[in-house]
């Protein structure tokens, strides 16, 4: 057997391999952990004077339609788990939140902007907590 | 003392030209999800381009030959022109990835979309290549480039811990997403070992008219340069490993990573971490769209040079001019400039055997070197990373694709 012959074994049967369903869901919580982690990040650093108005706001831009993404396909997959339930809602109410922030009076005004990032906390550490979870069954 | 204030100048501008979107999208993806653990990748790359670097200015100082002129020389046509077209490709994907960091850098400071600013930007790089000298693209755009050592401040002051650091040196095998892992190490190779870079060395090199009496200042602006410029994408890797990696931060994209610097510089942080995009990115695409210009006329024997006016080297400049709206359109459109960035890495770490080898032995024939030929060190370090590179390109970038 060739160089690459073996080359393409490897990469095929890496790629046909099942996954498990923790595997399954692990990609999208973490996208949906780093985006939550990244706006509670900026939204105190923006409290504090420390990034500008433009970069907050196309950070939420930016956020918005990834994390709605990450849900919709957590909802897509065929696992049916608990975890496949939390890790949807939570993508979900961070998606709400940030709707809710951008239709806040004078967005983004330091109160709502406070309340957002509050709010964010136990998303933030749920979310941590599920991906630990995730790989360790993974 | 005036050659030593030409090495100086080198150093300098080889550090302050040394990241750009490559070097800064990897470092981070890097230190953002697996901390410390590719810094011996970086350590690897960055012992292999100065080999190269160093060796494309020899051959050019000592046989007088560009590194293109060189190969289409000693291997005829049609061997060059399929590697034409490979550097040509990745040319394309990498000033796209460029033009797409300085969009971004725009973005985080107006927070316009980064779309908007492509044809601007695209004009700008053509302007200042259309009106500009080398001088003035070579050392003027990489003096700007030194905001980059802002990362390194930032690094000293995030007081990573020694140990961690000092272990992220010794090559190590992934703990989790294995996959990932190697894919990030065969981009950071692909960035750090980009061949436009020995192919705009050796043009600029037949610029500035090189000869014999440089080969000790190629091999002090080679080794220290990218020795001090290797440090600054290192020190990139270090401030994400410290901020981004504890928070789960994946920073695959450039607005997860803007912060990055606040921690340790406060809103300044901000604004220099989209200053250096910024500026690393545009003194990269200036130099990419010239390589393209550069291997268009060498390949084909037309008249080159970018101290010369447009109208002197009239298929040189127009080169540029075609390429340069083309590279602007997948970001106009909308396409992710940071997983651009990493996609074009790994494509060319992929493509480097077919680059380097050819190169190799050039360097090993005394036809074009002489003397100067390659020791064994040269040659066995720099087969040894593009072999690895190549090799874990071709299993890496599949699977990264397969797991989506």
């Amino acid at each position: 057997m060739g160089f690459s012959s073996l080359i393409c074994c490897a990469i095929a049967l890496a790629g046909c391999g099942q996954k498990s369903p923790e595997s399954q869901l692990q990609p999208d919580v973490e996208s949906t952990l780093s985006w939550t982690a990244s706006l509670r990040f900026a939204s105190q650093a923006w409290l504090h004077g420390k990034v500008s108005t433009p970069y907050y706001r196309s950070l939420l831009k930016t956020a918005e339609p990834q994390i709605r993404d990450s849900a919709e396909h957590l909802k897509a997959l065929s696992v049916a788990t608990p975890k496949q339930k939390q890790a949807v809602d939570q993508a979900n109410r961070v998606t709400h939140y940030i709707a809710q922030l951008k239709q806040s009076p004078q967005f983004p005004a330091q109160k709502a902007v406070a309340e957002f990032a509050r709010r964010l906390e136990p998303e933030e550490a749920g979310l941590r907590k599920l991906e630990n979870e995730l790989e360790a069954a993974a | 003392m005036k050659k030593i204030l030409e090495v100086a100048l080198g150093i300098v501008t080889s550090i302050g030209g040394f990241l750009d979107a490559g070097a800064l999208a990897t470092a981070i993806a890097a230190g953002a999800v697996f901390g410390y653990a590719h810094l011996w990748v970086f350590l690897l790359g960055t012992i292999c381009v100065i080999f190269l670097v160093e060796m494309s200015g020899r051959l050019t100082a000592v046989s007088k030959h560009t590194l293109v002129a060189a190969i289409r020389e000693r291997f005829g046509w049609k061997f060059h022109s399929v590697l034409y077209v490979a550097n040509l490709m990745l040319d394309y994907l990498v000033l796209a990835s460029e033009i797409g960091g300085v969009c971004i850098a725009l973005q985080l400071i107006t927070g316009i979309s980064f779309q908007w600013w492509a044809f601007p930007v695209g004009f700008v790089v053509w302007l200042v290549l259309w009106r500009g000298n080398f001088s003035f693209i070579e050392d003027g755009v990489a003096m700007l480039g030194l905001v980059t050592l802002c990362f390194v401040v930032a690094a000293f002051r995030s007081h990573a811990p020694i140990n961690e650091v000092a272990r992220g040196y010794v090559p190590s095998l992934p703990k989790h997403n294995a996959v990932g892992y190697w894919y990030v190490a065969v981009g950071i190779l692909g960035a750090l070992i980009s061949p436009y870079l020995f192919y705009f060395y050796s043009s600029g090199a037949r610029e500035d008219e090189w000869d014999k009496k440089y080969l000790g200042a190629n091999r002090v602006v080679a080794g220290m340069g990218m020795g001090f410029g290797s440090t600054v994408a290192m020190s990139v890797l270090i401030v994400a490993a410290v901020v981004l990696h504890p928070l789960g931060i994946a920073g695959d994209n450039y607005h997860q990573a803007a912060f990055m610097l606040v921690p340790t510089l406060g809103y300044w942080g901000f604004i220099l971490f989209a200053m250096s995009l910024g500026i690393a990115c545009m003194g990269a695409a200036l130099e990419v769209a010239l390589d393209c210009a550069y291997d268009a006329s060498q390949t084909f024997g037309w008249n080159w040079g970018e101290s010369k006016k447009p109208h002197e080297a009239a298929r040189f400049s127009a080169i540029y001019t075609v390429f340069l709206p083309l590279a602007v359109l997948p970001i106009a459109l909308g396409l992710d400039p940071l997983k651009l960035t990493l996609f074009s890495m790994a494509i060319t770490a992929v493509v480097l055997p077919l680059v380097t080898i050819p190169f190799l032995l050039l360097m090993n024939d005394e036809t074009y070197v002489g003397e100067h030929r390659n020791n064994w060190l040269g040659n066995c370090v720099v087969i040894f990373t593009i072999a690895l590179s190549f090799v874990l390109g071709i299993v890496a970038i599949p699977l990264e694709f397969l797991g989506g």
